[in-house]
This record gives structure tokens, C-alpha cells and sequence, in this order.
């Protein structure tokens, strides 16, 4: 299932949820962290996705993220990134700006950005799934991505993923967001 | 929209420029002239999008020179290596 929500402030998402956009990554290495995690682990495997386009001025941040949950026995979370640093093929579908050039794939400094802010973040995050999470699917555009758009789709795919309802309304979705996407995650909770 | 840490330090540096009487220059121009078109084509009913798309056609500037190098060196986590590299050639 995909939707599109509107966050207010010409700022928008679409998500993924038990199923993946079509943006996988052929990675060419995978950054591997764990750490622990207090939140429980899921059932079953879930899948789940989000892009995000996030106006500011006379700049548009963007970013696609997308990721497989699997369950886990520890208190841990461990974490597989796909990293791609060629430029894949072109991401059709996006919620870009027209003059954007979105890619597949995730260059080492997003998902360098996604590990430190599950660092960071961790101990905020009180439903951060125990499990194995593996991101394999990702966009970014060539103007509007940076480390802070992929760390805030970070925070808001795990809060996606630990969400219990298979019967997510719009409004519990919007929950996930935060008021703010240009402060770091850990100052806008 | 969201407060942007680089849009308030390219307008103090507008806002400085006329207060000291110099000119506009470079991405502080570019930055000047696309706000005051785009919220004049927003205030005429333009979507976000078209006033956006239309103000950077309007003075076919790339949307790379929308800011100040020393905006982009000082915000890392805002910009990504592409600016880096036009900008600063790494």
C-alpha cells in the first residue's frame, strides 16, 4: 500500500507500507552496526519506505528510503546498509522537483548519516525494534538530498517499522514526523 | 516552511550588503532575486513548485547558485558532496 500525506508548509511524503518502491540498491558495500534496542521485536517481517520532499525556501530537500524488518531473539537492533556510490538508474517515480535528477542508490555519506544518527538517537527512541533491519532500497537527488533529510528518514522508517497497527490511518502515520526537518533529529525528538 | 539555518545567514548577509551600501553580488544576488520572484508569483497564486521552477528560469541560475560557498562550508550536514564539489572543486 502507498500513500500521500501532506505535512504542512508545502512539505510532503509518500509511504511504503508491506511493500517496497522500486528503487532497490545494487550495493557495492554494506555498512553493518548494532546496537541495542529496547523497543520488541516484530512478529514478522515487515517491509516499509518513505520519500520525503521538504521545501525551504529556495531549496527543496529530498530523499527515498526504504528498508525489510526481520525479527530478532537479542536486544538488539542490527543494521545493514546498501551502499552505492555509481550513479544508478534514474528514479521515475519521484516526488521531486522537475529539474531534480533523482538516482537510485545511497552514497557512503547518507548512509554514513544513517548510522550516526541511530547512534545518536537510540536511547530517545524507546520503540526502536529489536531485529534485523536491512536498507536496501534508496533515492537521492543530485540538489535536494543531504546527511539531515536521510537522517530524519532514518528516525521516521524505524518509527514506521515499529508501528503495531497493520491498519495504519493517515493521522497515526503523521506521527512519525517531526515538526522540523532542518535541526537534527535528536532536537526535534 | 521549515527555518533553514542557510537562508537566514544569506539574508543577513543581503541585509548587510545594503545596509553598507554594496552591491549584490554572485549567489547573494541569485538568492534575492529568486526569493522576490517566487513569493510574488506564490502571492499571484502560483503552487510552490511552479513559482519555485519559474523563478530559477527566470534568471536561468542553477539552483547550485542559490548559496554563498561560506554558507555551504559552514553547514555540512545541509549540503552534499556535489555542492562540495562545484563549489569547491572536492
Amino acid at each position: 500500500m502507498t500513500k500521500d500525506l501532506s505535512l504542512g508548509k508545502h512539505r510532503r511524503a509518500r509511504v511504503w507500507l508491506a511493500e517496497l518502491p522500486d528503487a532497490q540498491v545494487q550495493g557495492e558495500q554494506i555498512l553493518t552496526f548494532s546496537i541495542g534496542a529496547q523497543g520488541r521485536s516484530v512478529e514478522s517481517t515487515r517491509q516499509a519506505g518513505l520519500e520525503l520532499f521538504i521545501p525551504v525556501g529556495p531549496r527543496t530537500m529530498y530523499g527515498l528510503l526504504a528498508g525489510t524488518l526481520t525479527p530478532g531473539t537479542e536486544a538488539r537492533l542490527e543494521v545493514q546498509i546498501a551502499i552505492s556510490e555509481r550513479q544508478e538508474q534514474l528514479y521515475r517515480e519521484t516526488m521531486a522537483m522537475g529539474y531534480e535528477h533523482v538516482c537510485v542508490g545511497l552514497p557512503y555519506e547518507y548512509a554514513k548519516a544513517l548510522e550516526q544518527v541511530v547512534l545518536a538517537t537510540a536511547k530517545q527512541l524507546k520503540s526502536l525494534p529489536v531485529g534485523k533491519l536491512w536498507i536496501d532500497y534508496a533515492a537521492h537527488g543530485r540538489v535536494g538530498s543531504n546527511q539531515r533529510i536521510f537522517e530524519h528518514l532514518t528516525i521516521c522508517l524505524l518509527k514506521l517499522l515499529a508501528m503495531e497497527s497493520a491498519d495504519l490511518s493517515d493521522a497515526d502515520l503523521l506521527t512519525i514526523f517531526p515538526n522540523s526537518f532542518t535541526e537534527a533529529p535528536e532536537n526535534v525528538g | 516552511m521549515d527555518s533553514f539555518g542557510p537562508n537566514e545567514e544569506m539574508v543577513a548577509g543581503i541585509t548587510n550588503a545594503f545596509e553598507n551600501g554594496g552591491p549584490l553580488t554572485g549567489a547573494y544576488q541569485n538568492f534575492y532575486q529568486h526569493e522576490l520572484l517566487e513569493s510574488s508569483l506564490i502571492d499571484q497564486g502560483a503552487n510552490y513548485e511552479a513559482a519555485h521552477a519559474a523563478a530559477l528560469a527566470e534568471y536561468s541560475v542553477s539552483p547550485f547558485s542559490l548559496y554563498a560557498p561560506e554558507v555551504i562550508d559552514a553547514k555540512p550536514a545541509l549540503f552534499n558532496n556535489v555542492y562540495r564539489l562545484l563549489v569547491f572543486g572536492q
